[in-house]
């Protein structure tokens, strides 16, 4: 009894009861918490533009960049990871959308249809101009020590919502992104909050979730197995006179058992209809992303959908076709979901989130001779992301770059900042949302961060 | 802070400890002082921590109802449970303490053998017979090595590397694991446990003891930045054996215990004073003919290496050298680089901000004392540009009339031939001077004092245009993208060959002491940009005894280690004990077992804890010693009582009033389905291999491949430790993808179907239901499970009835097609059962 008890019977806690209390938070890790207030959202889906969305040519119009193309700006550029050198205009056109007129780029036609819900945000700081650092720190808050990503820290707080399913699941077709399951890590928080990988690349949902189906045993087979199970169990706990945790490993056949049909079920886009699927589109992001929906909508917490292996979107060189190609992949899935959750009436406390660890430079990547790339290169001391659904205001943008779009220059959101908007939505005081680890009191925040008043609806 | 310059003013700056002070140095500049004897003012809570004071030898307890006693820890135990108002629970029977017992001691299960035979055994001395026996297997250092793993953050790779650029398996990981557990089976004692993982190379001991050194190198690499592998060191170090947070004292003073930021960069400077050396731990292989070709091999890679890094340093400080006037312009603006390196893709050709931060350095030494050869640079690079020419004349002159003797003669008289009329001006009369110098090289060496002066500055041993000595890995930022991958790939290649050898050739990576270790320096808020004062290397202050001494031996790791491992160190003996007790009794005396601070929960025993720690120490740092005092009290020896059964009283049982029943931790439990099965490979030692890789390897979970990168998800579910820092204490949870695992994943099906087929040779069901439990729960079933059982394996068998052997075929994927009878269905069942995975 104990510590391993109280923790396994409080993660089969219904969620409503589950009580806040910083006094047992040494003792038992795996509690959820109460939110501190009340929550404006209840799950979190983040869409990751691994390698960096060029905001200059989505999110954020630089007009005075038409007016320097091709020639240096009139400031040293800001040092990044390669050189770059000549102010290189936007390769889509911008225009205003909806009817908040936001203006969004030709990048993602689809999308800028759904301005009106919309929350960007055009002055996103990052700390480093490099991918590994920058992926910690938008998914785990800190550029380099081991910590919990983002998606543990919901489910850390906020328990889970549906048992038979894991709480935190990161897909991302045909392999690892760079920093692979860093990003999904639960660092010092117990390995069950960690995030379940799925390789969307598959199709079968065997492919999809480890150890979902027997292959050498029959349903019924392993029914009466866990009939025998149970029964033994049973004996061996009543000679002991009743131990929660016993009992607790008990419970949890039976709720893997349920798994195996839960989980096949939430995996399975087959079983939507025609029009929604052909309204997300029959791609590996069509499919991934309708997945996400039905695993939300089932009480999955924190859903992470990456757009590939690798970083797609880092295009230091002809950006124009690569991010165009990108785009494409998701443009139409993204704006899809944005509107089957609007229909279904889970946009209201399901928060979206769409950034990449950074943004890319307005001036054009140059070789060391000096020729152009047609790329960008990394840029975080300015950047763009957008917010959806839960808690937000939508059709609005929050924020500026200086001129040319190099650096946030009025009301910064650091990733902290964002951080702390992000806990606060779901009902948590960052500064409070806490856990003891080597003799600290560790946050996802760190020791910074500021709720963004501006952003909440 | 600029001021206008006074003529008395600029003369005075040339004096470097004035200039200094003159507040135009800039913040980087600013600190030095350091004065090794300041105390800090501690609190008096602090200063009187139980933790912090040399633990006392107690008088053992008397205690009423003698009679339980069996070792002096019971007396303890005993009377504290008789001041809560409890009693003991009864002695566990033979059954469950063997089982218990054999858990603890190598994570496997009794035989039935063994549990018969001490079952029977009427003498005396059974139970201690039994723990000698189990102390002896070695068995018992693979599973106790396992729990210094979880302290020493092991893993077989370093984490994220530039995968085309680093090797990112450790060469010497398997090493360091096989000499924790032979260290661990020899009884070494533990201060000399510690003293060689923390120094092996400053001890006169054999050199397969180097392997230690893992303890402190195999952490995550961070891509190379050196103060979060330093971090990770120090946490590394005084969790594990000290039980201390320091590197809370990183950024700032320690919140709550008393270790000031100065404390964390004594021991940063530690660690910052040593490097990495690559060391062969069996040097008579160099003469085995069956190796030579594969030292042949690796001596090629190696000169391969050594060649193009001496190359590229020389070519790189040749740049260094031409370039340096804009080095010297760029140290004005030090604080304009980032103030994290970041990587950036860069050419030989352009500058290096490491060489800049050198630079700075460098000027800086010069400028404590008046420097015959930067004088004039200290103070005509600093004037503002709007008046540029009439204050440099000024000061020129002045500084001319009060020290032009002192000067370098041919920096003198370029000042005096042209007075600079604008910054750059200066910085080329400056870059001149410097490079011309060269021009001179084929004139005799001592022909003239001020030219060999001026030529040291950049060609000297310590001219800020080199690249220092080391390893290619510290040295990688010295170097433009280039020079980084040449130098990168071809290091690679030499890990590569290492950790791909064939046979075992085992190499260590041993910690060598710098010749030349930098003083250290706080980094205010832990930014290594922004350097405070200088601390000395040394111990912390509240363990040391006052007048607190420096290191003064190399890096002072060697001192490092004897501190940790002094007898009148309050800590070492306690942390460890404790540590102990925790695995022998599911929670330890003080419950944060790496926390020993003032935040830390006091401990349950306080007194006991101090008996156990000065008998510990007494009898030689002994653990099995150790092992043996607790387990043979009686304390250990209770049942492990329910909630239902009186533990409403203390449900976490703090007082000990009842034994705790604990799940098997995923080692053992992986090991212990491989025993039962008959499948289990005891090979010690040697290479890793993944655990979750088919076909599965049989052999012991200590010995699988940690990737920390790619911790295999059964892994992580099953909570298993963290690898990226020091574990005090696995978590213990519960969730339905443990079951899943271990219904579905084939690694459960294969070792059920091995047990499997040895049931379904017995002639009758229930010989085969006896063997099954027998092997599994090593006891006989009862009649009802008996039953139950055969009720089992008739239903199995009914459904498959109706099949012909034919028709079987044409099924699907039948239970039977697959392998899976009647008899892999009831194995694993028995596998699966709370009463298999749980230890009362």
């Amino acid at each position: 009894m104990g510590f391993g008890a109280l923790g396994l019977t409080s993660l089969l806690v219904d969620p409503a009861s589950a009580v806040a209390s910083e006094s047992t938070n040494s003792l038992n890790p795996t509690t959820s918490r109460a939110p501190h207030f009340k929550p404006r959202a209840r799950r979190i889906v983040h869409f990751f533009l691994n390698g960096g969305l060029s905001h200059v040519d989505s999110f954020d119009p630089k007009p005075a960049l038409e007016r320097y193309a091709g020639k240096p700006l009139p400031y040293s550029n800001l040092r990044t990871e390669r050189k770059t050198g000549a102010a290189f205009p936007s390769l889509f056109p911008f225009r205003a959308r909806g009817q908040s007129g936001l203006e969004i780029s030709d990048l993602f036609p689809r999308l800028a249809e759904q301005a009106d819900l919309l929350c960007v945000v055009r002055s996103m700081k990052a700390n480093l101009p490099n991918h590994e650092p920058s992926l910690m720190l938008m998914n785990c808050g800190d550029a380099v020590q081991s910590r919990p990503s983002m998606g543990s820290w919901v489910n850390y707080g906020l328990g889970t919502e549906n048992q038979n399913l894991p709480g935190f699941v990161a897909m991302c077709p045909g392999g690892y992104p760079i920093k692979e399951a860093e990003n999904w890590q639960s660092g010092f928080l117990p390995g069950s909050f960690q995030g379940t990988y799925v390789d969307t690349r598959h199709s079968r949902v065997e492919q999809l979730v480890e150890n979902i189906e027997n292959r050498a045993t029959s349903p019924e087979g392993q029914r009466r197995q866990l009939e025998l199970l149970r029964r033994m169990n049973r004996a061996h706990a009543e000679q002991r006179g009743g131990d929660p945790a016993l009992e607790a490993r008990i419970q949890s056949f039976e709720l893997a058992y349920r798994m195996q049909r839960d989980a096949s079920d939430a995996f399975d886009v087959a079983r939507e209809p025609r029009h929604i699927r052909e309204a997300y589109g029959d791609t590996v992001h069509g499919r991934q992303t309708l997945i996400a929906r039905r695993l939300l909508e089932r009480g999955v917490r924190f859903v992470q959908l990456w757009h590939g292996a690798g970083q797609p979107w880092d295009n230091h060189e002809n950006i124009e076709k690569a991010h165009a190609q990108n785009a494409r992949d998701i443009d139409q899935p993204v704006a899809a979901f944005l509107m089957d959750l609007k229909q279904r009436g889970l946009l209201d406390d399901t928060l979206v989130l769409f950034t990449g660890e950074f943004g890319r430079t307005p001036t054009v990547e140059i070789e060391s001779s000096g020729k152009s790339k047609l790329g960008r290169d990394h840029n975080p001391y300015g950047f763009s992301l957008w917010m959806a659904g839960g808690g937000v205001r939508g059709g609005m943008a929050y924020g500026a770059t200086d001129e040319f779009g190099f650096r946030a220059v009025e009301n910064e959101v650091h990733v902290h900042d964002l951080h702390a908007t992000i806990l606060h939505l779901l009902g948590f005081d960052h500064e409070r949302l806490t856990y003891r680890h080597a003799g600290r009191d560790f946050r996802l925040t760190d020791v910074s961060g500021q709720v963004v008043q501006g952003l909440l609806a | 802070m600029r001021r206008l310059l006074t003529l008395g003013a600029a003369v005075q700056l040339t004096l470097g400890f004035l200039w200094l002070s003159s507040g135009l140095a800039g913040a980087a500049f600013s600190a030095t002082n350091a004065d090794a004897t300041v105390l800090t003012p501690f609190s008096a809570a602090q200063r009187s921590h139980w933790a912090f004071q040399v633990p006392k030898d107690p008088p053992v307890p008397f205690v009423r109802n003698a009679r339980w006693l069996r070792t002096p820890v019971d007396a303890f135990i005993l009377s504290a449970l008789q001041r809560e108002g409890m009693e003991p629970a009864p002695r566990a029977d033979r059954h469950t303490l063997i089982r218990r017992v054999t858990f603890d001691l190598i994570g496997l299960p009794p035989t039935m053998e063994e549990i018969r035979d001490f079952v029977s055994d009427t003498h005396a001395d059974a139970w201690e017979r039994v723990v000698d026996r189990l102390l002896a297997s070695p068995h018992y250092g693979e599973r106790w090595a396992r729990f210094w793993l979880d302290a020493a953050r092991y893993s077989d790779t370093k984490g994220y590397v530039y995968a085309e650029r680093e090797e990112s398996r450790f060469v010497q990981a398997s090493l360091y694991r096989d000499w924790v557990i032979q260290a661990l089976n020899e009884d070494l004692p533990y201060n000399e446990f510690l003293r060689l993982q923390i120094a092996a190379d400053q001890y006169e001991t054999p050199r397969a003891n180097l392997a230690a050194l893992g303890f402190i190198t195999l952490g995550r690499r961070f891509l190379g930045v050196t103060h979060d592998i330093i971090d990770d060191r120090i946490d590394t170090v005084m969790r594990s054996t000290q039980a201390l947070t320091v590197s809370c004292a990183r950024c700032h003073d320690h919140k709550f215990d008393p270790i000031p930021t100065r404390d964390y960069y004594s021991l940063y400077g530690v660690f910052d004073a040593c490097y990495e050396q690559l060391t062969p731990v069996k040097p008579e292989l160099e003469k085995d003919p069956k190796c030579v070709a594969f030292l042949n091999g690796l001596h090629e890679r190696e000169e391969k290496l050594q060649q193009a890094f001496e190359r590229r340093r020389s070519s790189a400080a040749e740049t260094f050298r031409k370039k340096v006037g804009e080095y010297l312009r760029a140290v004005l603006e030090v604080e304009k680089l980032p103030t994290e390196e970041f990587y950036e893709i860069r050419d030989e050709e352009e500058l290096n901000p490491v060489i800049v931060r050198q630079w700075h350095a460098y000027l800086e030494r010069r400028a404590r004392l008046f420097d015959p050869i930067f004088a004039p640079w200290f103070v005509l690079s600093r004037l503002p540009s709007e008046s540029y020419v009439t204050q440099a004349r000024q000061a020129w002159s002045e500084l001319d009339r009060l020290h032009g003797a002192e000067l370098n003669s041919l920096v003198r008289h370029a000042f005096q031939s042209q007075t600079p009329t604008n910054l750059q001006e200066t910085v080329q009369i400056y870059a001149t001077l410097l490079k011309d110098v060269k021009g001179k090289m084929g004139e005799p060496v001592n022909s003239d004092a001020a030219v060999v002066a001026l030529r040291e500055v950049l060609w000297g041993a310590d001219s800020p245009a080199r690249v220092p000595s080391g390893s290619v890995v510290e040295l990688e930022w010295f170097f433009g993208e280039g020079g980084r991958v040449e130098l990168a790939g071809l290091q690679k290649s030499i890990d590569s060959y290492l950790v791909e050898a064939p046979m075992p050739v085992p190499y260590a990576v041993a910690l060598r002491d710098r010749t030349d270790p930098k003083p250290s320096r706080v980094f205010k808020r832990g930014n290594p940009a922004s350097k405070g004062e200088e601390v000395p290397r040394r111990f912390l202050e509240i363990l040391s005894s006052s007048p607190r001494l420096p290191f003064i031996h190399g890096s002072g790791r060697r001192e490092l280690a004897e501190a940790i491992t002094s007898p009148k160190n309050p800590l070492t003996a306690r942390v460890w004990v404790n540590r102990v007790w925790m695995h022998h009794f599911g929670a330890g005396l003080v419950r944060t077992p790496s926390d020993f601070g003032l935040r830390s929960e006091a401990p349950t025993h306080p007194e006991l804890l101090d008996w156990l720690a000065v008998r510990f120490m007494e009898k030689g740092w002994s653990t099995k010693a150790l092992h043996r005092l607790l387990l043979n009290s009686a304390v250990y020896q209770q049942q492990a009582l329910s909630e239902g059964q009186g533990m409403r009283k203390d449900p976490e049982n703090r007082w000990l009033g009842s034994a705790s029943r604990r799940r098997l931790d995923f080692e053992a439990f992986r090991d212990s389905l491989l025993q039962v099965s008959g499948e289990l490979d005891p090979t010690m030692g040697g290479k890793a291999t993944p655990l979750f890789q088919e076909p599965f390897t049989h052999r012991r979970s200590i010995y699988g491949f940690i990737d920390r990168q790619f911790v295999p998800g059964v892994m992580r579910l099953f909570d298993f430790a963290n690898p990226d820092a020091h574990t005090p204490r696995r978590a213990e949870t519960s969730v339905p993808q443990q079951s899943l695992f271990l219904m579905n994943h084939p690694f459960t099906l294969d070792r059920a179907r091995a047990l499997g087929a040895q049931m379904r040779g017995l002639p009758r069901d229930q010989d085969g239901v006896l063997a099954l439990y027998q092997h599994v729960l090593r006891r006989r079933p009862n009649a009802g499970e008996q039953s139950q059982a055969m009720a089992f394996l008739r239903q199995a068998r009914e459904e498959h009835a109706p099949l012909s052997a034919v028709a079987r075929e044409f099924v699907g994927p039948t239970d039977v097609r697959r392998g899976v009878d009647e008899w892999t269905q009831l194995s694993q069942v028995l596998l699966l059962s709370n009463e298999f995975i749980f230890v009362d």
